[in-house]
């Protein structure tokens, strides 16, 4: 008697694909916003362990285009304050802890700077910067 | 001779030395298969369209990936100045990002020391590469990246990249 391979086959493509949308998802905290895109980019794409990703975001809300929205990861916006108080703790669960700063291209910078300079009173020294990154083929 | 046996079919023998049994089922009506019949026939097809579809579907990505620039940090020297944190070094290349207008391509670049640097961050990194042929700059010669607070970050992530394309190892940012 053969052995059918069939149903072999579908359920290991079934799991294939779970597997990879559940992948998909744990991207969750990188929100919809336009990244900086330079032209010839030397952004990296990395799958980092221990990251904290901070979303400088433009406020659509309001009418003001320069308002600016901060957020730890998915979490609801707060202010640069708490995140700074986060970040200390997060520090002191894992001393290795890496922070990504993912901003609006269209902000100005000096709300960027505001959030480098959250991340520098936390004695974090290797900041990370979220950009486009050129497809490789 | 002709046997009829329990059969449906016939059995014919002949008589002789050479005996062969013949059997001859019964005809049957052709009937076409129904069109369920035929449509379960499909099914291990359908099947792995429908498999192929979502894996592609999932795998494919129309947008650009996402990726990481990394600076290093200053030491945070405390206080709620904006000014930078450590001493800046001796001889590094300053490049200067100022507002032009309000648009947010309205910029310009400058470079300390360096009256005839580009004032647009497309020659940029070419400008560097060729500074660092000059004696007493290589590529580990600090860049320092002062950009306005008027300016929008698409272009100094621009400038950075620039940096970085030209081949520098040493990039930090400060404030005007």
């Amino acid at each position: 008697m053969a052995f059918n391979f069939t149903p072999l086959i579908d359920v290991f493509m079934l799991l294939t694909i779970f597997f990879m949308l559940v992948a998909r998802f744990t991207s969750a905290e990188q929100l919809a916003m336009m990244l900086p895109d330079p032209p010839d980019s030397l952004a990296r794409v990395s799958q980092m362990p221990e990251r904290v990703v901070i979303n400088c975001r433009v406020n659509e809300s309001q009418a003001d285009p320069d308002a600016v929205v901060y957020s730890l990861g998915p979490n609801p916006p707060e202010s640069l304050g708490g995140i700074s108080d986060h970040l200390a703790a997060l520090q002191q669960q894992s001393p290795n802890i890496k922070v990504v700063i993912r901003a609006d291209r269209r902000l100005r910078f000096e709300h960027v700077r505001a959030a480098m300079q959250a991340v520098a009173r936390n004695n974090i020294e290797v900041l990370h910067v979220a950009a486009i990154a050129e497809e490789r083929g | 001779m002709e046997i009829t046996s329990g059969w449906s079919g016939h059995v014919s023998r002949e008589t002789g030395d050479e005996a062969t049994v013949h059997f001859r089922p019964p005809r049957r009506r052709y009937t076409p298969p129904s069109a369920l019949m035929t449509l379960s026939r499909f099914a291990p097809m359908i099947d792995m369209s429908f498999l192929l579809l979502i894996f592609f579907m999932t795998t494919t990505r129309f947008a650009k990936p996402e990726g990481l620039l990394t600076s290093e940090m200053p030491k945070y020297a405390g206080g709620s100045g904006s000014g930078p944190a450590v001493p800046l070094p001796e001889s590094p290349i300053i490049i200067r990002l100022t507002p032009m207008g309000p648009g947010p391509e309205d910029y310009a670049i400058r470079i300390d020391g360096f009256g005839q640097a580009p004032t647009r961050i497309d020659g940029l990194s070419e400008f560097l590469r060729g500074v660092q042929q000059r004696p007493g700059f290589d590529r580990k010669t600090p860049v320092i990246i002062m950009a306005h607070d008027e300016i929008r970050w698409d272009q100094v992530v621009k400038c950075w990249n620039a940096v970085l394309v030209a081949g520098c190892e040493n990039v930090a940012f400060a404030t005007p």
